[in-house]
């Protein structure tokens, strides 16, 4: 709406539709899932430069203990839910009404088929790991 | 939203250029943004050469000197110029701040005033502020208690409650800091902006109010409140000293404490 058509009064335009009551939960979640990445990426990094040449049934065999595939999948899914959180902000600075509301969604169900992928692809792992001792 | 470039009918053009008089021995250039809703054109900034001697030390002295001697057309608000009423709140030399309180002497070269940024422009360096103070408004900053007050006396605060107030009740709302604010200049609309989240945290505080609950729980929203990405540029420009960043991370604070 152009502003000479909007005759609302400045205290209604400010008030807007209200408050979402999303915001403390979005900013916590956004902030934990980090500092638990911190730690958890950098395994991760250190993980994949220390198997970095092997051949693939032994990173298959290492990706099979549950002691890998723990922490492995949590940082598959913590680093899907960071990436959602902080591309919603993203959406909220560059968007708003329905087309922000179409871009959460499409931040969301991307986000969830990330996790979907990487959760499936690890529990195939875990049921087809080769025998201990292989490795 | 995120605009990257000035609207066709705000980007400024070379404006007229006022000579100082030939025997004047210390010079100074202000370069001052021009506009009127009558004219149809675009912004101009105009260039007035004025002589030191014969000028106040601050830049309000400045403005002042050009409406009284030069070009009495020239528009902007002031009232205490002792930096207590906001009124004279602008961006010189790239910086928003009151007139009153910015010596002339701490600027190199050209000194360039401008509107606060971002804010519709009423004429010359009068900002349009209804929106920033609807938002004001909206947060109630007033005391709210359903508890009546004492018949024979005042509602009173320990000193330690009472102390808890200072950093806040100074801010005089000249808006230096929410028009300083590149969160607010795209989602000002949405996003409450640095002086209302002051005055916010300054009524969340106050040990006598006990609408706590329901100021926090008016401001827990994606933009209200969460539309600060802690940029700073608020506290780094605060005129008074202020750190209005401070007052939006308690709040935060405070939220995730009633979670």
């Amino acid at each position: 709406m152009n502003r000479l058509s909007d005759m609302r009064t400045p205290l209604a335009r400010a008030k807007g539709l209200g408050g979402l009551a999303d915001g403390a939960e979005h900013w916590t979640a956004e902030r934990v899932s980090a500092a638990l990445l911190g730690p958890l990426t950098i395994w991760g990094v250190a993980q994949v430069l220390r198997l970095a040449g092997r051949d693939r049934e032994s990173i298959l065999a290492w990706a099979g203990r549950v002691q890998n595939a723990a922490p492995l999948g949590l940082l598959i899914a913590l680093t899907a839910r960071h990436a959602q959180l902080g591309l919603e902000v993203v959406a909220s600075d560059y968007s708003r009404g329905w087309r922000r509301f179409g871009l959460r969604l499409v931040i969301r169900l991307s986000t969830l088929l990330f996790v979907a992928l990487g959760c499936a692809s690890l529990a195939r792992i875990l049921i087809t790991r080769p025998k201990e001792g292989q490795s | 939203m995120v605009e990257l470039r000035l609207p066709k009918n705000s980007t400024t053009r070379p404006g007229k250029f006022y000579p100082a008089p030939a025997d004047a021995k210390h010079k100074a250039t202000f370069q001052v943004y021009r506009w009127s809703p009558d004219d149809d054109s675009n912004p101009s900034l105009d260039s007035y050469e004025l002589d030191l001697d014969k000028v106040g030390p601050m830049v309000l002295d400045a403005l002042l000197y050009i409406k009284d001697h030069i070009d009495a057309s020239l528009t902007f608000r002031r009232s205490c110029r002792e930096g207590i009423c906001g009124s004279c709140a602008m961006n010189i030399d790239g910086e928003n701040t009151l007139a009153c309180l910015k010596p002339i002497s701490s600027i190199k070269g050209t000194v360039k005033i401008n509107p606060l940024p971002h804010m519709p422009v009423v004429k010359d360096l009068v900002p349009n502020l209804n929106g920033a103070y609807a938002q004001l408004e909206s947060i109630q900053p007033w005391l709210k208690s359903d508890t009546p007050p004492p018949p024979d006396t005042e509602r009173l605060q320990s000193i330690e409650e009472r102390e808890k107030l200072d950093g806040m009740w100074e801010c005089i709302l000249c808006f230096c800091c929410s028009t300083s604010c590149p969160s607010y200049w795209w989602n000002g609309d949405r996003y409450l902006g640095p002086a209302t989240l002051l005055a916010a945290n300054r009524w969340i505080m106050d040990s006598r109010d006990d609408h706590t609950g329901e100021r926090l729980e008016a401001l827990d929203d994606s933009m209200k409140l969460y539309g600060c990405r802690t940029i700073m540029n608020c506290t780094q420009t605060c005129p008074k000293g202020l750190n209005p960043a401070k007052a939006i991370a308690n709040i935060k604070k405070l939220q995730v404490e009633r979670e």
